[in-house]
């Protein structure tokens, strides 16, 4: 099983820098006849555009869809594909899933594998709102109900994914992803050019990012101008995705406000920064998790802020200055009167 | 003695109504940000009332605003026009404070209908309520509804910049806070301002 995804994993590897300009010219050679039946009228059609650019490409429509006789084909129907094969992390932590567990019970409309990541358009599962409509494409009520007891549950929604609170053992983190123009589009690694390198040459201690380093790189980033403004915005992930998976019931779904927004919540303590990568998948770095909360930051990370838990340090003691000020001034005058006014008789 | 009616109604009634409120706000608001260190009501009604008293004071604000804007009382805030005058009484309420009173020298400013404020009041209020109060308004409006008001919050520059100015305006009234009621104390005697802004009337000689 091990194998079979290391070699899948080199295939992949190996076909990522070879990608062509025409997506579906690079298709492995067994594919080819499989969708010049596939691709039209009479047989069920695949998209062959759309799987050229998933992250299945270079697995070929066999790596899934094994011991397919061309010869006895369409006769014979190929077995159902086991994704399981392949992820074993993933399916453990599904098995363990609420879903999991109504499909067991006969429950055909709960999900599988491939009802939330649409088979042949698999993309790496942190782009895009993709998963995130697969859920609510079943689930529409749930954008309604969280308004219920959540505020602000639109953004909520936007920010916090939905497994951060529906696989409630899980540990989370803040991905401050990389936008172009204000918020418009995430930036993909094409577009800057160097930017894994300048992330190491920024943080040679190989720490994460700090504050400073952080604001250097958006700086840089901006003097550039391939990227109009960029902006960081960030979203509370799983740190590990396959434990996404671990869907469980409503009672047990994170409800407490102060597991986010309180001092050194979780979730804050494990930062990452991501451009999207050329072959599709997330490429993040690590920055350390003072940069959601120094006064350094207010810029560079201006559009991520959870009351409570992401806080700028500086504030406080202003506040307990502006406390102290504001209670002891009329104190130390009111002392100064009453002595002045009595030496004076 | 002779009484002079220097707070209109409305103006008391805007006016309690704000202080009890921004007293709220203060509480509720530290304990949205300190939610570690109190912890009197659950989060999410915390987050309720401070919304609740918020849109209050926002409606509560227009009282004022519209009294003001709408009645010859606002003569009360028209500003010294000579900017040396200006300077001078400035220069000499500063003193007064810092240096006559404890000598129990006259309050250089007198109270009349149209004068019910000292220069320093006059600026420092003004300041108030046309720019930081309606400022603090504004970003909790923005707080309160990122989605809807998204695009205003990028164009602020951002959730993190709106709520850095709310809380930084609201470091300032912790401060307004204390400091207000004991200035407003040192009236003839500690308790003649509050009366006059519960009944209407200020003493004067
Ligand atoms: C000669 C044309 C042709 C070629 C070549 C062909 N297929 Fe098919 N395939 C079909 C047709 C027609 C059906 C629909 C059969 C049906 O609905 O009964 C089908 C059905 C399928 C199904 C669905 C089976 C099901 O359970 O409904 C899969 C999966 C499939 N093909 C995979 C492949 C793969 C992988 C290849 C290449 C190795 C391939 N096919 C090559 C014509 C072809
Ligand atoms: C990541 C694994 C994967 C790869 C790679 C893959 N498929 Fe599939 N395919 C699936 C799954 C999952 C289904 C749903 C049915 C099932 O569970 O077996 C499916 C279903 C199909 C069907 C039936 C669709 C229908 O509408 O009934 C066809 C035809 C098919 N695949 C063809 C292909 C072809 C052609 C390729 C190569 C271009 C390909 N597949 C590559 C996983 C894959
Ligand atoms: C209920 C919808 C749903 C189902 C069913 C589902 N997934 Fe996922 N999957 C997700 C979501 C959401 C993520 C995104 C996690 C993230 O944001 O990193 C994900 C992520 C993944 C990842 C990437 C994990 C990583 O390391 O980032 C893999 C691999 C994966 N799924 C495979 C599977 C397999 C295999 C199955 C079936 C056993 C499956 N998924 C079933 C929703 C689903
Ligand atoms: C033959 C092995 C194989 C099979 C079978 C397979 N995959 Fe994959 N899958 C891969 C490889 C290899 C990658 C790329 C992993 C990488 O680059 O780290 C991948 C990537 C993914 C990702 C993106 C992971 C990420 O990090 O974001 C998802 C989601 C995914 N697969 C889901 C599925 C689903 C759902 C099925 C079943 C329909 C399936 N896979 C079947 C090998 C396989
Ligand atoms: C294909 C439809 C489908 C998709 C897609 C789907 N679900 Fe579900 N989900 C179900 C069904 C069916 C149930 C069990 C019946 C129920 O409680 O509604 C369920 C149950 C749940 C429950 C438990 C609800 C309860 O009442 O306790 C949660 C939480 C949940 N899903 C979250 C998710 C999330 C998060 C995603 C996306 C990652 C997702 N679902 C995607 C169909 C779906
Ligand atoms: C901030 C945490 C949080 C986030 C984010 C969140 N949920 Fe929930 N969700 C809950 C809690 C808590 C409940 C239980 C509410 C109750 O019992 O009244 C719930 C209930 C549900 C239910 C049960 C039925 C219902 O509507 O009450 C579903 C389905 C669901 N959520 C789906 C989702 C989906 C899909 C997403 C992502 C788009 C999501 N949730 C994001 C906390 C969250
Ligand atoms: C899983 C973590 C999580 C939980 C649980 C959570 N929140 Fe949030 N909340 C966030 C994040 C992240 C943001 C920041 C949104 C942004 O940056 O745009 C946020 C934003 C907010 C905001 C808008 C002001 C701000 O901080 O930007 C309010 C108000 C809020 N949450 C209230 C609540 C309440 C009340 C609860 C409990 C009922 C709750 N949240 C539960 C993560 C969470
Ligand atoms: C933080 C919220 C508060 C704000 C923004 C505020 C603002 C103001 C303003 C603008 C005025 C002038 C009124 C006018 O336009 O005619 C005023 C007057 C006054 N306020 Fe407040 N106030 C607040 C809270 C308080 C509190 C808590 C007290 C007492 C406990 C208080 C006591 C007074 C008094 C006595 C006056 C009379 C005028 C004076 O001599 O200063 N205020 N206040």
């Amino acid at each position: 099983m091990a194998l079979r995804l290391l070699f899948a994993v080199i295939l992949v590897a190996a076909a990522g820098s070879a990608r062509a300009a025409d997506p579906s010219e690079a298709l492995p050679e067994e594919s080819k006849p499989c969708l010049a039946c596939h691709s039209a009228e009479g047989a069920p059609k695949v998209d062959a555009a759309a799987f050229a650019s998933s992250v299945h490409l270079a697995l070929g429509c066999t790596g899934c869809h094994a011991g397919v006789d061309l010869a006895k084909h369409p006769a014979a129907k190929p077995e159902r594909v086991n994704c399981a094969g392949c992820h074993a992390d993933a399916t453990k932590h599904y098995e363990a899933s609420i879903h999991a567990a109504q499909r067991a019970k006969g429950n055909e409309t709960a999900p599988a594998c491939a009802t939330c990541h649409t088979p042949h358009e698999v993309s790496a599962a942190a782009v895009g709102e993709g998963l995130k409509d697969a859920c609510l494409g079943c689930h529409a009520a749930a954008a309604d109900t969280h308004k219920k007891w959540l505020p602000n549950a639109a953004k909520h929604l936007e920010v916090v994914a939905c497994a951060a609170c529906h696989a409630p053992a899980v540990q989370r983190k803040v991905d401050l992803r990389l936008y172009d123009g204000g918020g418009q589009k995430r930036v993909s690694e094409d577009l800057v050019p160097g930017f894994a390198e300048r992330v190491r040459a920024l943080d040679k201690q190989g720490q994460g990012l700090d504050p400073a380093q952080l604001r250097n790189l958006l700086d840089h980033l901006a003097q550039e101008g391939k990227v109009a403004q960029p902006l960081l915005i960030g979203r509370i992930e799983i740190r590990n995705g396959a434990e996404s998976h671990h869907l469980a019931g409503k009672a047990t779904a994170l409800r407490d406000c102060q597991r986010c927004h309180s001092a050194g919540a979780e979730p804050f303590q494990s930062v990452t920064v991501s451009v999207q990568g050329a072959d599709g998948k997330t490429l993040r770095f690590e920055a350390q998790k003072e940069v959601l909360s120094s006064p350094i930051s207010v810029d560079s990370v201006r559009a991520f802020y959870a009351i409570g838990g992401t806080r700028i340090s500086l504030l406080d003691v202003l506040l307990a200055l502006a406390l102290l000020a504001g209670v002891s001034a009329p104190l130390v005058h009111l002392a100064l009167r009453k002595l002045l006014r009595k030496k004076q008789g | 003695m002779e009484k002079l009616y220097v707070h209109p109604l409305p103006v008391r009634i805007w006016h309690w109504i704000n202080a009890a409120g921004f007293i709220v706000l203060i509480l509720t608001g530290i304990q949205l940000r300190y939610a570690d260190l109190f912890h009197v009501l659950p989060f999410p009604v915390t987050v309720r009332a401070h919304n609740w008293v918020g849109f209050t004071l926002i409606v509560n604000y227009f009282l004022w605003l519209l009294f003001y804007l709408f009645t010859d009382k606002i003569k009360v805030y028209h500003p010294e026009l000579d900017p040396a005058k200006h300077f001078r009484n400035t220069l000499r309420q500063l003193q007064y404070y810092g240096y006559g009173i404890f000598k129990g020298d006259p309050n250089p400013h007198h109270v009349s209908l149209y004068h019910k404020f000292n220069p320093l009041q006059s600026v420092a209020y003004q300041v108030i309520m046309i720019l930081l109060v309606p400022i603090q308004f504004y970003t909790g409006l923005l707080l309160w509804d990122l989605e809807r008001f998204g695009g205003s919050v990028a164009l602020f520059g951002g959730v993190r910049v709106v709520d850095t100015v709310h809380v930084s305006l609201f470091v300032f009234f912790i401060a307004f806070i204390f400091v207000h009621p004991y200035l407003a104390s040192l009236g003839h005697t500690w308790s003649a301002h509050f009366k006059a802004m519960l009944t209407g009337y200020e003493e004067v000689d």
